[in-house]
């Protein structure tokens, strides 16, 4: 009985610690979502990996082209050992537009290496719940274009929000080193 | 031990059914929506007809929405979804207490919080677009929209520590109630009438309104009431729960 109820105490703690640990996550974001190849894609299973963030839609044009361009160059001062636990995930703002083929065919045209990069589509209500999380503010102007904040969000392993950049004027090698402290052998453990 | 049980299981019916009356609607008619701050060459946005909830959501209709949703009573709230004001002027996670009259408007509520409630109704926050349509009836006729005005700019004056019951104010032409002169109110979109974003945006309709001189390219300049609307949701993050702050919620029509 004492060894039920010690068991069972352990088992509370341990849902609290995870609980806890969770309530800035990211991965308690609802949702479909669907990745580049029309498969449904849980947010929660990035869990575990550094997660380089941005908005964007493939029929952009003039800025998204350099956010992309941005994280590539992140992705590249990355060392191996990092570059591999890494994920770099775009999520459209323009879901109607963005189908899993579109997205597929802009991961190509981008030379994405979809190892490391996924393309989501977690449709109108879960990209304006992601874009409230992350402070993106976004609208359509009425000509298939959209406004939106220019902003590179990184995660730590738990989904968690540690650091992001703004604008297009700005340069890259603090945000890779960022996500290199969530991975180096000092990093803290996932929870 | 069982009865009480049971007493206590119709006891959680009876309030779920109470607060969970569904809110009456009406249909608000399609139109069109010029932005405030339009973009250079937008296009009036073209809105479908709609139902809109007659009044606002009230405390009792919350609670019984945090009683059936766990993750969203005060003390178990993300503080990814509110701020540490949320709910704060209820006496407890279940209790509204003094300060929040069960048919007041419910207020300190995050948009996050909003946008669930509605979605668990089978409805959505209305857009800003559908808001202003059924906040400005044109066929009022402009006698009507100076006398809002004025209702408006008397709100903004009074200081109110206590919010009055939903359904204070007049039907207005679309038999809609409590737009105006009892709380601000969250919109689906709300981050979208950003009119000095903190950024430098793909044809950000803040460029055309970066400095005081923006004014000249708003859409109807006589009307400071919308400019305070826009400059309020402008300012406000997703987590914000706020005094004067509540919601309604509103369904497309098949």
């Amino acid at each position: 009985m004492t060894r039920l109820r010690l068991a069972a105490l352990l088992l509370a703690a341990l849902s609290f610690t995870v609980a806890s640990a969770g309530s800035r996550s990211l991965y308690q974001i609802e949702g479909t979502w669907t990745d580049q190849n029309g498969r449904p894609f849980a947010l929660a299973s990035l869990r575990g990996s550094a997660v380089v963030l941005a908005l964007f839609y493939g029929t952009c044009d003039s800025v998204c082209p350099s956010v992309v361009r941005d994280m590539k160059k992140i992705e590249a001062l990355l060392p191996e050992p990092d570059r591999a636990r890494t994920r770099f995930v775009l999520v459209t703002i323009d879901p109607s537009v963005d189908t899993p083929e579109r997205l597929l065919a802009y991961a190509k045209k981008n030379d994405l290496d979809l190892s490391r990069w996924r393309l989501l589509n977690g449709g109108a209500d879960g990209v304006r719940v992601l874009a409230n999380v992350l402070g993106i503010k976004y609208r359509p102007t009425g000509t298939g274009q959209y406004s939106h904040t220019i902003r590179i969000t990184v995660l730590d392993r738990d989904g968690v929000v540690v650091d992001h950049a703004d604008g297009l004027a700005r340069p890259v090698e603090p945000i890779a080193a960022r996500v290199a402290s969530l991975l180096g052998a000092d990093a803290k453990p996932v929870k | 031990m069982q009865s009480v049980r049971i007493a206590l299981l119709a006891l959680a019916a009876l309030g779920v059914a109470a607060g969970e009356a569904a809110s009456e609607m009406v249909r608000v008619p399609g139109g069109s929506y010029v932005p405030f701050y339009p973009v250079k060459g937008e296009a009036p946005t073209p809105v479908a007809a709609f139902l809109l909830d007659v009044v606002p959501v009230t405390n009792a209709q919350l609670l019984a929405f945090v009683r059936e949703h766990p993750e969203w009573r005060r003390s178990r709230v993300s503080p990814l979804f509110a701020d540490a004001a949320y709910l704060s002027h209820w006496a407890g996670d279940l209790e509204l207490g003094e300060s929040a009259d069960p048919e007041a408007p419910a207020t300190f509520v995050s948009w996050f919080a909003a946008d669930a409630f509605c979605r668990a109704q089978g409805k959505r926050l209305p857009t800003e677009a559908e808001w202003e349509l059924a906040a400005n009836p044109a066929l009022e006729g402009a006698d009507a929209r100076a006398a809002t005005e004025r209702e408006i700019l008397a709100f903004y004056a009074r200081p109110r520590q206590r919010l009055p019951h939903v359904g204070s104010t007049p039907h207005n032409a679309f038999g809609v109630r409590d737009l105006h002169g009892v709380i601000w109110e969250w919109i689906l979109d709300f981050d979208a009438s950003f009119a000095a974003a903190d950024n430098r945006s793909d044809r950000d309709r803040a460029l055309d309104s970066i400095c005081g001189g923006g004014a000249v390219g708003a859409a109807d300049a006589k009307s400071y009431t919308t400019f305070m609307r826009v400059a309020f949701r402008s300012s406000l993050q997703a987590t914000y729960a706020l005094h004067h702050l509540g919601f309604r919620c509103a369904r497309s029509l098949p």
